[in-house]
């Protein structure tokens, strides 16, 4: 869905550009007028000036965009082919070879990317495949059409959240490939070349490039959640409807343990320390899934224990699933 | 190249029999740091001011001086910048230089419905001078950007 909106986003860009390139370079443009006049009653007509003309010059004009949105995730022990996807326009007005090259930022992210290559679509399918072509020039591309270019990286071990950030810039070339010179001197009758390019990321203005960077982020462990809630079972006055915490009365406490770490949790055991007023009356068990403290409903889990040592209250959860949660039931009463 | 046969055509038979020789000339200038030179380094974007002069060469004064000028097809006009020195109308045509009217009468046809003409619809430009003295020069001018 996120390659096709980025897709959709390339099109929209596509047609609003259609005059962005402009006239095309070389084109003569030819001015004249046509005059008509009167003398002592005798009308002249149909005079008509000389041809003012000049040519156009070759505008040289560029867009680099990172298109994904948001940080391109990578795993935090390391991962492979992992894509930053750019677009990369020619907004001039004649058709230019236009040279990529990828530089990774030294300052303002935590990581460098171990390697990468360049791929230019070609495949015709949207989105990074092998089939793609790994190039780092794009060929002939026409005034204000686009192409997307692939940065493909394998990302060493970093830790969570960590940035990567690398810049894209592609340099315009003639449509033979040979390096530009903007034309400074006095104005030739010929086409002349002239830069109109902004400043990209890593760019600076009128230098027949432009760059954007895109960014990978090592995406953050998740965690094992603790959560605690309480409820009355009883009282010595009111007995189990609608007990009330007084002197006497029984109390139910539900900790519920939840994992989203992204993988199995093992040897998890959660300690609680009840205050002076509360005695460990017993009536515990550890239950798969959430918590529900008033029905404390389910099976113990064979091998899961809670057990109480004075005020100290300790629940072994051995193993959590991945995504899984657990409950711990025990109650005390109130001195 | 049949109006400038005609147009031939009609200086010859005119010049002789009137005191008054009226020529029109163009040329196209660009803004180069503060400096209007003439126009050569020019790209899409790029300003071009466009001076149409009539010079007088006879000795007697002519009248009703009309210059049409067409807005080359990949220029586009800058409202408001058709000028000339001294007094005279500036009307404008969008339908090729068939009529000619004030901006605000001018309409193009947007699918079915009418909408008022911006500049950049514009395809011609007229100018009618009252008079122009014989021996001297006038200028009308205006702006347009490369498409």
């Amino acid at each position: 869905m996120k390659k096709f909106l980025s897709l959709v986003t390339l099109m929209a860009l596509g047609s609003t550009a259609t005059y962005a390139g402009g006239t095309d370079a070389g084109t003569t443009v030819n001015n004249s007028a046509t005059l008509s006049y009167t003398v002592g009653g005798s009308q002249t007509t149909g005079l008509v000036s000389n041809t003012d003309s000049f040519v156009v010059d070759r505008k040289i004009n560029l867009t680099v965009a990172w298109s994904d949105g948001t940080n391109v995730q990578v795993a935090k022990a390391g991962d492979t082919n992992k894509v930053l996807t750019y677009s990369v326009t020619n907004t001039g007005n004649d058709v230019q070879d236009f040279d990529l090259a990828v530089t990774q930022v030294s300052s303002g992210d935590q990581f460098d990317v171990s390697s990468y290559k360049i791929y230019v679509e070609s495949d015709g399918t949207a989105g990074w495949s092998a089939s793609d072509s790994e190039l780092s020039t794009i060929d002939n591309l026409a005034k204000d059409t686009s192409k997307t270019v692939y940065i493909v990286s394998t990302t060493p071990t970093a830790n969570d959240n960590d940035l990567a950030k690398l810049i894209l810039t592609a340099t315009a070339k003639g449509s033979d490939g040979s390096v530009l010179t903007q034309t400074t001197t006095a104005d030739t009758t010929g086409v002349d070349n002239v830069f109109a390019d902004g400043a990209g990321d890593g760019d600076a203005n009128q230098d027949a490039k432009h760059s954007s960077t895109g960014t990978y982020q090592v995406v953050a462990s998740g965690a094992v959640n603790v959560s605690k809630s309480s409820c009355v079972i009883n009282d010595p006055v009111n007995g189990t409807s609608n007990p009330k915490r007084i002197p006497g009365a029984t109390i139910r406490y539900a900790i519920e343990v939840s994992n989203t770490a992204g993988s199995d949790a093992t040897g998890v055991t959660v300690t609680d320390t009840l205050v002076g007023d509360l005695a460990y009356s017993g009536n515990s068990k550890i239950v798969s899934g959430a918590c529900s403290c008033t029905t404390a409903s389910g099976t113990a889990i064979a091998g899961d224990t809670v057990s109480a040592s004075g005020q100290t209250v300790s629940m072994a959860f051995n193993t959590i699933n991945d995504a899984a949660q657990e409950c711990a039931y025990f109650e005390v009463t109130i001195n | 190249m049949k109006n400038l046969f005609i147009a031939i055509v009609v200086l010859f038979t005119t010049v002789t029999s009137i005191e008054a020789k009226v020529k029109v000339s163009t040329a196209s200038y660009q803004k180069m740091g503060k400096k209007w030179v003439k126009a050569a380094k020019v790209v899409p974007g790029t300003k071009v001011k466009y001076i149409n002069t009539l010079s007088n060469s006879g000795g007697s004064n002519a009248t009703n001086l009309v210059i049409v000028n067409t807005i080359p097809k990949e220029m586009q006009y800058i409202a408001n910048s058709a000028k000339c020195k001294g007094k005279c109308t500036i009307t404008y045509s969008v339908d090729g230089g068939k009529s000619y009217t004030t901006p605000r009468k001018l309409y193009v046809k947007k699918g079915s419905r009418k909408i008022r003409a911006k500049a950049g619809d514009y395809t011609n430009i007229r100018w009618v001078v009252n008079t122009l003295k014989g021996g001297s020069k006038k200028t009308v001018q205006y702006d347009a950007v490369l498409r």
